[in-house]
This record gives structure tokens, sequence and C-alpha cells, in this order.
């Protein structure tokens, strides 16, 4: 999807470019003497006949870069007379002034940008036209200009900000305009491209992070990329359009980049440890609070904490930069095949962080950017493309390794399921005189449910179902042993036969149990029931309250009571597991042992049938026994 | 469709005037529920394990993976001669505690009041 949407844009750029280094349009005139300027508002300062001689001057050039204190938090107009050709179809072009402004020409308002207080609002970037209308020789400019108290330090006025204001041929000027404000574009290139690069590989990070939560590296790297995208994408917003107010864009802008720096900070702790330290999630949340902080102070016109917050950076970005040194060697030491990859991204992060953030306020003569074909690109966005570049690589081995495991661990499984096939019967053997009917249907893959029919030459029946707490893989393992010590079990006797499984139980069972019901029907309908723990079987439709002893595998030598009852031909008894009586549905209610009492008569698979749709929760076995009529 | 379940420990007295500590648990109990059930049991200083009263009046649904848990629990408490008791448990629970056998370790009451005049 980002590929195709970004076709376009490549597409725009390369025509503007085309058109940038074709056309060299002529300019008019520049507006280079001194402006006379006053704080205050007064409509009539918009008035050519009023005398400003006594007002103060400011050079063109201090005007294009204003920042003086003494011409902040408030209004202030700017005047200047021009000589203009008296002509039609011209028009003045200001640069990017740092505030919510409007425009007179000769006591006329030609134009603005924004709104004055009470709800000022004002916005970056952009050189704009504004046409004037034909009149005299002699033009009087007045500009009007709200500018907060505090100066723009965090974010940028745009192109073009030492360019005078011109006056000049409205078309000539618009092609110019138009042109340089594609050049800008152009300009942005190799940083949307590596924005949308981040984008990419913070998606596959999170993609990663969402099949498997415990590997939280992946969290921390794709929330830093994809908020990286973010805090690209505002970066060329702020100088490419004039949609966004300064101080709401702003706070947005801080906060993003914050969240950023945190979830940075803590992916470089997840190359230290599998979960961030504490040291390490405190330096990123302190990091991530003095980004924000700067922002939320400077929209609250707070000037000594915004400048406080914006120095904690640099108590901050050391420690960070330390972290990524131990991350990257660390790293580097780690016997995985991705390590040098991965060591090299964190260090070519760690450049692009440092240079981005101050190493040029110590070293202005360090370049910002560098060539790159006909763009130029800015050395912090090359070592970010250079990191992303190395975790895309990293990220695609460790997906491409996921699946491997997950496609060997479903074979695993599919192995696991056949030999529980073998050991569950699909269908119960042939007992002579008796009707066995079963139904076995595991939550997962496998399951911890069992069943066993047991005929012998002189016509008894040994049925045993059982139930191991847990599912999946673990409660099926345990299955394969029961069944196994079930297979070679010496005695018929319910009660031995489960004291016996007992003692084959005891530390096998990791802290669970299991519960397991066991009936001897002899050839002439007596019955020998004992129970450990299980849910009570039905005879004709009714509940038979066994005595019961504890669970199988959670202390030795217990005792399990018999009962003895006696069936006659037609009469049919019916175990389950607990999977049938808790099976719930999607409001919590729980299937419960009345509705499975009143199914006791129906076939094996209608009985579970009910409770799958009710709302499977466990592994369900279903076994009925009737006896046959003589 | 399993909710966390938490635990709340409260300390009371029995009819007796002796210390009751009583773990209310909320939510599910299930194999994840390990922490909040033996965890919160094992980590009670000596002297407020002696008389413990379990409500689960809270709880909707226990699995038998949360049952194994709750009779850890009570062979623990056996073997130290600690007294537990419970109460809250909905009829489904109370007859299947009383299948598996934990009604041999403890006794299952209606509500709080009985339960804590048991002690």
């Amino acid at each position: 999807m980002p590929r195709r949407s970004a076709f376009p844009l490549w597409l725009l750029f390369f025509l503007s470019f085309a058109r940038a280094v074709a056309a060299s349009p002529e300019i008019s005139l520049e507006l280079d003497r001194d402006w006379a300027w006053q704080r205050g508002d007064n409509p009539r300062w918009a008035d050519p006949a009023f005398n400003d001689s006594s007002w103060p001057r400011i050079s063109a050039q201090a005007f294009a870069n204003v920042r003086p204190a003494a011409q902040r938090d408030g209004t202030f107009w700017y005047r200047q007379r021009v000589q203009a050709p008296a002509a039609d179809g011209m028009a003045l072009e200001l640069g990017p002034i740092d505030g919510a402004y409007e425009v007179f020409a000769n006591g006329t308002r030609i134009g603005g940008l924004g709104t004055f207080p009470p709800h000022a609002e004002w916005y970056s970037a952009r050189n704009l036209l504004f046409p004037v209308p034909a009149g005299s020789n002699d033009l009087l400019i007045a500009i009007r200009v709200y500018r907060w108290k505090l100066a723009p330090q965090w974010y940028s006025l745009g192109i073009d900000t030492a360019q005078l204001p011109v006056l000049g041929s409205e078309s000539a000027l618009r092609t110019d305009l138009s042109l340089r404000h594609e050049r800008l574009l152009l300009r942005q290139f190799p940083a949307f491209e590596i924005g949308l690069l981040c984008l990419i590989v913070g998606c596959v990070a999170l993609e990663l992070y969402r099949r498997d939560r415990a590997e939280v590296q992946h969290l921390w790297l794709g929330l830093a990329f994809v908020f990286a995208f973010f805090d690209g994408i505002g970066g060329m917003l702020s100088v490419t359009t004039t949609a966004f107010p300064v101080l709401p864009f702003m706070l947005v802008a801080t906060a993003v980049n914050g969240i950023e720096q945190c979830a940075a900070v803590l992916f470089l702790g997840t190359c230290i440890s599998r979960r961030p330290p504490l040291f390490v999630k405190i330096l990123g949340i302190a990091f991530m609070a003095a980004v924000m902080l700067s922002g939320v102070a400077f929209a609250l016109g707070a000037q000594q904490l915004a400048i406080g917050a914006n120095r904690s950076i640099d108590l901050w970005l050391p420690a960070s930069v330390l972290l990524g040194v131990v991350a990257a060697a660390r790293t580097a030491s780690k016997r995985e095949p991705n390590a040098p990859v991965l060591a090299v991204g964190v260090t070519a992060y760690e450049v692009s962080l440092v240079w981005a953030f101050r190493l040029r306020n110590y070293f202005p003569q360090l370049p910002a950017t560098v060539p790159f074909g006909p763009f130029e690109a800015r050395i912090p966005d090359l070592g970010t493309a250079v990191f992303a570049v190395c975790m895309f690589y990293v990220l695609v081995r460790r997906f491409l390794r996921l699946r491997e495991e997950r496609e060997q661990l479903g074979q695993e499984f599919e192995a696991a399921r056949r030999v529980q096939t073998l050991l569950v019967p699909a269908h119960p053997p042939e007992t002579p005189g008796f009707t066995v009917n079963a139904d076995y249907t595991p939550a997962k893959e496998v399951g911890g449910d069992f069943y066993q029919i047991l005929p012998a030459e002189d016509g008894s029946v040994l049925v045993v179902v059982g139930d191991v707490s847990g599912k999946g893989l673990r409660a099926a393992m345990l299955v394969s042993h029961i069944i196994g010590g079930l297979r070679h079990e010496p005695s018929r006797r319910p009660s031995e036969v489960l004291e016996h499984l007992n003692t084959a139980l005891m530390g096998q069972t990791d802290g669970g149990f299991v519960t397991c019901g066991c009936a001897l029907l002899d050839k002439g309908g007596g019955v020998t029931l004992a129970n450990a723990g299980h849910i009570y079987p039905y005879r004709n439709g009714e509940e038979l309250e066994v005595p019961s002893g504890l669970p199988l595998g959670l202390i030795a030598n217990p005792t399990y009571p018999e009962t003895r009852i006696q069936i006659t031909p037609g009469d049919r008894l019916t175990f389950v597991s607990d999977g049938v009586v808790e099976a719930r549905n999607a409001r919590g209610e729980l299937f419960g042992f009345e509705r499975t009492r009143q199914l006791s008569m129906q076939p094996a698979a209608a009985i579970s049938k009910a409770a799958q749709s009710f709302g499977q929760d466990d592994d369900i076995t279903v076994v009925t026994i009737a006896m046959q009529p003589a | 469709m399993q909710t966390d379940t938490k635990v709340k420990v409260d300390k009371s007295t029995g009819a007796s005037g002796q210390p009751v500590t009583i773990l209310r648990f909320i939510g599910d109990i299930s194999s994840t529920s390990r922490e909040a059930v033996l965890g919160t049991y094992q980590s009670l200083p000596e002297e407020d394990r002696a008389r413990i009263l379990l409500d689960f009046s809270g709880v909707e649904y226990i699995n038998s993976s949360g049952i194994a848990l709750i009779i850890q629990m009570l062979l623990e408490a056996s073997r130290s001669e600690q007294i537990i008791r419970a109460f809250g448990l909905t009829p489904h629970f109370q007859k299947v505690f009383t299948m598996v056998g934990i009604t041999k370790y403890t006794s299952l009451y209606g509500d709080e009041a009985t339960a804590r005049a048991s002690f």
C-alpha cells in the first residue's frame, strides 16, 4: 500500500525537478529599504497619509529574519514606501512571517495569514503572494503582525526565511514562487522516502509483535519507526503547507517526537536484556518527558520552563548515547546470525540521534546535508535510513524463522494428534453384550481427555473415562502416559486401577491432577464403580452420586471406595468429562449439570454436539454403554 | 472468554475472636491464576495463615486447572495444620468441589457471616 500511494508523489517530484531547473523567472523589485516599525495597534497606521517619521527603523534584512525580543509578545506595524510602476497585475511576495499578519497597500487590505487576538492563530512556512491594486507610483506597504511571546526556536520557518519582500508582476512572481515551492518539495524527497521506509519497517515489527507478544523488542522498535514516520511527515508539513496553526502543531509534533525517542530508548534496552531494565525505562520516560515538556512549555508561553526542558535533553542525550553504545556492543557480542547487522543499525541510529539533536549546535562547521543525486539528504535522515534497512533485514530474517518454527510446531502437533488418535480410538472395540457409543472432541489440536473401553474374555467390559487438568500438548503427553499404564494394567477392579494410576502419576502432573471415572460391567449386568474426582456418571438419565476420592496425582496412597449397582438389559450408563457441563456461552452461562442430565439418554455425538454448540471451552468426551437384551 | 483473577486480602475475626484472613477472589480462576491463588496464599505472613476464609462470591468460572491450584493450596494448608474454609460458590461449583473431594479439606458455606461464625 505505501508503495502504490507513493508513486504519484515520485512523479510530482521528478516533474517539479524538471520544471525547476528549466525555468528562470524575472524578478521585479526587492523591498530592500529600512522599515519603520511600532508596537501597538491602530488602523490609521495603514493609512499612507500617516506620518511615521518618529517611528524607529529596522533594516530590510532584519525584518526578513525578525527575532528580537523587543518585537515579540504583541501587535506590531511595519511601514515602507516604495516607488513602483503603476501597472496592472502587480503583486507583493512576502517570506514566512513568525506570527499572524495582514498586509495593506495604500491603506487597502490586500491579504493576510492567521488570526489576531483574542483567538490568535498563526502558521509557519510558505512565502505568500498578495495582488496589489493598480494606483499611484507612490506605494505605501503596511504590515500588521501579531507575534507570540516566545521565538520559534523549535520549529522551522520554512524556506527563504532571509528573502526580502518583492514587488513585481504577479504572473512572474507566481511562476517563480511555484517553482521554488516545487524545489522545496524536491528537497523533501529523500526524507519522504526514508519516512516511508520507517513506516514499512515499523509495521513489519508491530506485526511480528502481534504474532508473538513475548518479543517486546519488536513492539518498541515498531513504535519507534512508526512515530519516526509521523515525525518526518510533520517536519515536511511544517515547511510545505500553511494548513496547521503553529501551537497545536508543535504540541502534536513534540508528543510524537517524545514517544519516538522513548520507544527508541526502550528498544535499545531490549538489546541489553529481553525486557528493558528499570533504568532504561526511567531514561526513556525522562527523555520523552523532556521533549514533550519543551513543546507544552512553549505553547503555554513559559519561556524559562521551555528553555529548561530543552536543555534537559542535553542531560538525557549522553545517557541515551551511552545506552546505544552498550546496546550495540552487547548485540555484536551475541552469537546470533543477525547480531552484526543489528549492531550496525544501532550504531547508525546513535549517529543520527546525536547529529540531529546537538552535534551541529556545538560544531556548526559540520555539514547538515549531503548531495544525493539531484537531491540533498539530511545526515540524520541517512543514519535513520541505514538503521531502518538493517532492521528491515533483521526483521525479515526473524519473520522467516518464526514462520519456519510455526510450521515445525504445527507438524509436531499433527504428529501428536495422530498418536492420540491411535491411543484414543475413534471407534470402540467389540463388546459382546454391550453397545458402546463414544465421542471425543479436543478443544485444541490435541486434548487432555481420554477414555478406554477394555473388554475381557469373560465378557466383562472395563470403562475408564478421565480428564487431565489443562489442555494442549502437555496434557496430551500425560494422556499418553495414562493410556500406556491402562494398557498394561493387571487388575480390572476399578479401585485398584485408580490406585495404580495414581501411583504412576505421582510427581508427573506438575501441580495439576487427573480426574478419572472407572466402571467394570460384568456380563450379568453387575457394575462396580470407582471415582477419582470425576463428573458423576448417569444411569438411565439420572445422576449416580458415587462416593469419590481425590483426583489422581495429588497425594500418595489414597483410597477409592467402590460402589456396586445392577443394570438390566436396555439400561444405559453415560460418562462425560467436564468439557460438557462447563461448556460456556458468550454470556458466560454454563451448560451445567441439569442440561447434561436431560441429554444423557441421547447418543454420545448428540450430547457432545449440544455442548459444542453451547460454547466449547475445554476438551469434550462422552461415552455411553448400554446393556443389550439377552 | 476468561477474565483475569484479582484477589483482595482482608482481615476479620471469627466467632471465637481469633483473627481470620479473608482472600476475596474476583474473576475466573484458571491456569493463569497461579500467582493470585498460590502466590497470595504463600505470601501471607505465617501468623495470618492459621485461619483463612476463601471468598468465591466474585468468581463466575473455575476450570480444572483453577481447581488444581485451589487443591494445592488446601493440601499445603492441611500439611501445616491451617484451617481453610470457603463461601460464595455457585451451586454448580459447590457440586464440582464436592465431586473432586475438596470438601475433605475444607468446608463450604453459603455466605460470609456463616463462614466467619464457623471459626
